[in-house]
């Protein structure tokens, strides 16, 4: 027995949409869901069931939505199931750092030039006192 | 219209006709159901109106569906389903639908709409008490009053006569 799932993508995860006996009436239900533009991503699976083996085969006949990709892979679900605790794990406070990196860099950048004119001043007004009791 | 040639071999024409129509009848259902469900998981009877499918009309039926588990009944029944059956089914229970009628092959996965919980279409064909082989295509899809729980089947179908010579394509019914 064959069927024709369609399935769309919503709320971040494949969700079946209905289900066709007609492996044309599928595609066309599919093709006018595509045109519709309401999901991102749709597709058409095709199941062969095998009632003497029990077993059943699937295979996607029809892909379309705006992104083709939006099937989530292994890679994806790893990350998100890990992701959060990661997070937790390699920042808990993220914004300290940051906070405090830039202002001593700043502060050591303004200060040695900021002396040396304020020597340079101060011995410039020393010599020009000097000159003037001298002279 | 133009007049069909006495040359054409009618069995032709009568073979090409339901196709389309079948086809049209399933989905045209199936776009009036995504039409007012919106956004929501499944419609509501309230948003039904018949005069918005005034073709299709005619070969749909409604099934109320009980939370408690007591078999569902027909609550719709259009003409061109009804006239299948010697007896009206309106208000009736599905167990006393006649078995090889329309009506009752057209609801025979029924329980698979509601396990689940989206629309489905089959065809298929089965011998009538006439014993006439008929070719028939219908569409169940889930309906709720609370936007959670199934609480009816709103559906349609059609079929036709398998002539003799006529070729058996499943897709046309």
């Amino acid at each position: 027995m064959i069927s024709y799932e369609i399935h769309t993508f919503r709320a971040g995860q494949w969700k079946a949409d209905s289900v066709f006996d007609s492996r044309d009436i599928a595609l066309m239900e599919a093709q006018k869901i595509v045109d519709g533009g309401r999901y991102s991503s749709i597709q058409v699976l095709e199941e062969t069931y095998d009632e003497q083996t029990n077993k059943s085969t699937v295979k996607t006949i029809f892909k379309g939505g705006r992104k083709v990709d939006d099937r989530p892979t292994a890679k994806s679900a790893a990350r998100k199931s890990l992701a959060p605790d990661k997070r937790k794990a390699a920042r808990p406070e993220p914004k300290q750092p940051s906070r405090r990196a830039p202002p001593p860099k700043k502060r050591t950048g303004l200060v040695l030039p900021v002396a040396i004119l304020v020597l340079i001043a101060a011995i410039g007004m020393a010599a020009l006192i000097g000159l003037r009791y001298y002279t | 219209m133009d007049r069909i040639p006495d040359s054409l071999d009618r069995s032709k024409v009568t073979e090409n006709l339901p196709q389309g129509m079948e086809r049209r009848l399933v989905l045209q259902l199936m776009a009036y159901w995504r039409k007012i469900r919106e956004n929501q998981e499944f419609p509501s009877f309230v948003d039904v109106d018949p005069f918005d499918i005034p073709d299709i009309w005619p070969h749909c039926f409604v099934i109320e569906i009980f939370r408690d588990g007591t078999e569902p009944v027909c609550r719709v029944m259009g003409d061109e389903l009804a006239r299948y059956v010697s007896f009206p089914l309106v208000d009736q229970s599905l167990s006393v639908v006649p078995e090889n009628t329309l009506p009752s092959v057209a609801l025979s996965f029924l329980d698979e709409v509601l396990d689940k919980g989206v629309p489905i279409s089959r065809g298929d064909e089965f011998i009538n008490h006439d014993r006439t082989k008929v070719l028939y295509r219908s569409i169940l899809l889930p309906m709720s009053d609370d936007g959670v729980h199934i609480s009816g089947i709103i559906g349609a179908a059609n079929c036709r006569e398998v002539v003799d010579g006529d070729v058996d394509r499943r897709d046309s019914a």
